[in-house]
């Protein structure tokens, strides 16, 4: 039964960086190999205020949020300005320097060794609601002027500047939400496994949560969802393949791309209103089979 | 003693930023025709170190063939990893976006593929040239620093001489500045962009062999194509001549770093002076940043 | 006043002068017309009154304001809004969502408004979609809202284009070649059109076409365009009796396809 609600909790974690990255990905057209970087940064924010300074864990997870969003201006603001490979790069870059700091950072990070002693707080009702309450929001986010203007800047960055949108902000903010997000799975991680090393987030980790997505379907978060607790369940079920998971996102990145590039759901959503009225369709006619309504309006 | 470490260090970057010159170079070419970053550039680079090192220790073929072996597999596999994984985008006209994806998820499986089959393990090439360094009065250098730079510019100056003289050359030059219109007149886009795959992968492969021969050959090996990747930006995306200049000046100033300030410093340096050169002059020493056309 | 006024606009890329000294004043409420073969540099006109690219040499001024230079965002909501030549639509998204983006840029509510959807954005957001649907009804797109741009037949996204730019409650529409791959009975359709939509919103309009009869129908004014330097302006009559005008676009025949010089 713990295990099965540990696995629950990384679900959980996994979901807050999930929801970051498919916003940044799916919905901005902007591609990060360095999220797991903002979880780091979340992760130690908060090991170390709560962990070493006593503050709350409420304290601990905003903090790490601001933290993940104030760290991601680095690389966002050079770069928004410039065609996404340039951010690319520079998010592959800043993942690995975030990982040389935290194994160089001495007594306040704990080196590559580790850090210890962070307080047990992430329980699985805590860590179910934290991540209800942040789909709600990015849902929330993603139906208003903000989320319209990261679509259209996907769609066509161009088009979208020249329909008075200043791409450039609307692309930092989007960033900044994503690393946010990503922060605060860092977070809820950190006060669940109560030690944190550098290697924990690594490339692979970033891997991850960009295959993630891509397999859910870029554009749709409840595709990344329902991706998000598919993959994170699958490697535990099949621990003795643990060598060949890696091999695994490799290859469902590369492929879903190549033949399949709308990912699960496409740009499709799973609402409560379109379900209810898939439901109830035989009685109707089943003419929009699950015409789920899009998160955009 | 003063003026022999600042030499000898100049000659310690040149060694390596030649071979950084090769992945940027191939990587460059690559982002001056279909203008995205192959993040799977260092895959290459890795095929290249392992067909080397398995057919040098395994297969009694003597070292230079045994070289020119490895780094055609490294073109070959890059000709595959086009032919499977971007043609099928190209054709489809998709975003940049889906070609980023495309080719860390393929960076990701070869990385992993080799942990998982070969192992994980550091392996280190037979010595096959001796240790021994070549003293320069102030400097001395390794005979295979020695050799990796000479055929890394004897390869560089081949490329040059097959773009500028040839008609596959020209045809790739006039792709670089609108590879549709190049189709249009006429241009065998599928056998073009093999073509460059074919060069990228053969100049990765071989600074694969070289960096196998100087470190070891291991899975995360392709990890150092990052450094070339900054050092093309820092020269100017797409261009050849800037990914040279800044392979060339990024090993220097890496190797001073590394010597004068600390080695763990170096490569947290590598990503300020990519930020740096981002904010300052996002289109580098030689190239220019050009937003899309409209 | 001038709502539009370009004085000696020069664009170099490297030794190519692309527009040279190029100067049109464009009074409120006109139609306007810039017509030249291919390659003549019309795009780049629009691209640098649009603030796609800075000037090299010369001055834009709208409504007696510099605005080269401006990021195009900063023009576009200062009151230009404008076509593209090849389309460039929200293509994965609604008709209805296409006109949102451009519409909400006078939603004013907050980040944490959005987050929380206050009283204040469910009014604005109630407020742009209505606006938005209001448009698509003007422009007879009334019952495509809910298609995907990229699904309606090429003309309703020419249209689409145009609700999306107008969207923006311009005082300034430019139109890159809106009857591109129409045929004659379309174009003549997109001509009515556009008389109607400057009537309508009272907009200036300022486009770039390649179709004779629709430049010749509507426009108040034409300027012909060739390498880059102004070769003749003057009304549809004038125009079409100018020498030079009848050469350049004789001088095309031989190389280009008929359709252009058929006008």
């Amino acid at each position: 039964m713990a295990y099965i609600q540990g696995v629950m909790i990384i679900i959980c974690v996994n979901l807050m960086g999930v929801l970051g990255v498919s916003l940044l990905t799916g919905f901005t057209g902007m591609f990060s190999f360095g999220h797991a970087a903002y979880m780091a940064l979340g992760a130690y924010t908060s090991a170390i205020l709560v962990g070493r300074l006593g503050m709350p864990f409420v304290v601990g997870l905003l903090a790490a949020a601001a933290f993940a969003a104030l760290a991601s201006v680095i690389i966002g603001y050079p770069t928004v300005r410039l065609v996404g490979d340039y951010f690319a790069i520079a998010a592959l870059g800043f993942g690995e320097a975030t990982r040389l700091i935290l194994d160089n950072g001495g007594s306040l990070t704990g080196g590559a060794r580790g850090f210890v002693g962070v307080p047990k707080h992430t329980t699985l009702p805590i860590a179910i609601l934290i991540v209800i309450l942040g789909a709600i929001l990015m849902r929330n986010i993603i139906n208003s002027r903000f989320g319209r203007s990261f679509v259209a800047i996907r769609e066509d960055k161009l088009a979208a500047e020249a329909m008075g949108i200043n791409t450039a902000r609307s692309r930092m903010l989007s960033l900044a939400i994503s690393a946010a997000y990503a922060g605060v799975g860092g977070s809820m991680f950190a006060h669940y496994l109560t030690f944190l090393q550098p290697v924990m987030f690594d490339i692979n980790k970033s891997t991850e949560l960009a295959a993630t997505v891509v397999f859910g379907g870029l554009g749709s978060m409840t595709g990344s969802i329902i991706a998000c607790i598919i993959l994170t369940s699958i490697p535990e079920i099949f621990r003795p393949f643990y060598l060949w998971r890696m091999v695994f996102y490799g290859l469902a990145l590369v492929t879903t791309i190549v033949l399949r590039p709308q990912g699960l759901l496409g740009s499709f959503e799973i609402t409560l209103e379109g379900t209810r009225r898939f439901l109830t369709a035989p009685f109707r006619r089943r003419v929009s089979a699950g015409g789920g309504a899009r998160w955009q309006s | 003693m003063i003026l022999s470490r600042v030499l000898q260090q100049l000659v310690n970057g040149l060694s390596i930023g030649s071979i950084y010159a090769l992945i940027a170079v191939g990587y460059s070419l690559i982002y001056s025709i279909l203008r995205f970053s192959n993040f799977a550039h260092g895959s290459f680079l890795v095929v290249g170190a392992y067909a080397g090192f398995f057919i040098v220790t395994a297969m009694s073929i003597p070292f230079i063939p045994a070289v020119l072996l490895a780094i055609l597999t490294a073109g070959l596999a890059a000709v595959t990893t086009e032919r499977v994984a971007y043609r099928p985008i190209r054709e489809r006209n998709s975003p940049t976006l889906y070609f980023i994806i495309a080719s860390m998820g393929i960076a990701i499986f070869c990385e992993h593929t080799i942990v998982a089959t070969i192992g994980p393990k550091f392996r280190t090439y037979p010595r096959v040239l001796a240790a021994t360094g070549v003293d320069l009065g102030l400097v001395s250098m390794s005979k295979m620093d020695v050799m990796a730079a000479f055929m890394a510019f004897l390869f560089l100056i081949v490329l040059q001489y097959f773009i500028t003289r040839t008609k596959q050359g020209c045809a790739i030059q006039a792709a670089s500045y609108d590879l549709q219109a190049a189709g249009l007149m006429g241009v065998n886009v599928n056998r073009l962009v093999g073509t460059v795959f074919l060069i990228a992968g053969i100049l990765a492969g071989l600074s694969g062999v070289f960096l196998g021969m100087k470190y070891t050959v291991y899975p995360q090996l392709g990890y150092l194509t990052i450094k070339a990747f900054v050092a093309a930006i820092f020269g100017g995306l797409g261009s050849l001549p800037g990914a040279i200049a800044g392979s060339l000046l990024l090993g220097v100033m890496e190797a001073f770093i590394a010597a004068f300030l600390s080695s763990q410093l170096r490569d947290l340096f590598v990503f300020s002076l990519l930020i740096a050169v981002l904010l300052v002059k996002p289109g580098g020493l030689m190239g220019k940043y050009v937003e899309e056309k409209v | 006043m001038a709502v539009l006024e370009l004085s000696g606009v020069t664009k170099r890329f490297g030794g190519l002068t692309a527009v040279s000294d190029f100067n049109i004043s464009i009074q409120e409420g006109e139609l306007v017309g810039l017509i030249g073969p291919n390659g003549a540099g019309k795009t780049t006109v629009f691209n640098l009154i649009t603030g796609m690219y800075a000037p090299t040499l010369g001055s834009i001024e709208f409504l007696g304001e510099r605005i080269d230079g401006r990021k195009p965002y900063e023009i576009a909501r200062r009151g230009i809004a404008r076509t593209f030549q090849n389309l460039r639509l929200f293509k994965n998204l609604t008709a209805l969502q296409n006109v949102a983006i451009a519409r909400q840029l006078e939603c004013r509510y907050s980040f944490f408004d959005a987050a929380f959807r206050t009283p204040v954005f469910k009014a604005e957001e109630r407020r742009v979609l209505d606006d938005s649907r209001e448009l698509l009804e003007l422009v007879g797109l009334g019952d495509k809202a809910y298609e995907r741009a990229k699904n309606l037949p090429y003309g309703y996204q020419r249209k689409l284009e145009i609700a999306r730019a107008l969207a923006l409650n311009p005082k300034v529409l430019l139109l890159d070649e809106p009857a591109a791959g129409m045929n004659p009975e379309e174009s003549l359709n997109l001509m009515d059109f556009i008389e109607d939509v400057q009537e309508k919103f009272g907009v200036t309009i300022f486009l770039i076409e390649h179709h004779m009869e629709v430049v010749m129908g509507i426009c108040d004014r034409i300027v012909v365009l060739n390498f880059g330097c102004t070769i003749a302006e003057g009304t549809p009559l004038e125009i079409q009796e100018h020498e030079e005008v009848i050469k350049a676009y004789l001088g095309e025949v031989q190389n280009d396809d008929e359709s252009h010089a058929q006008g």
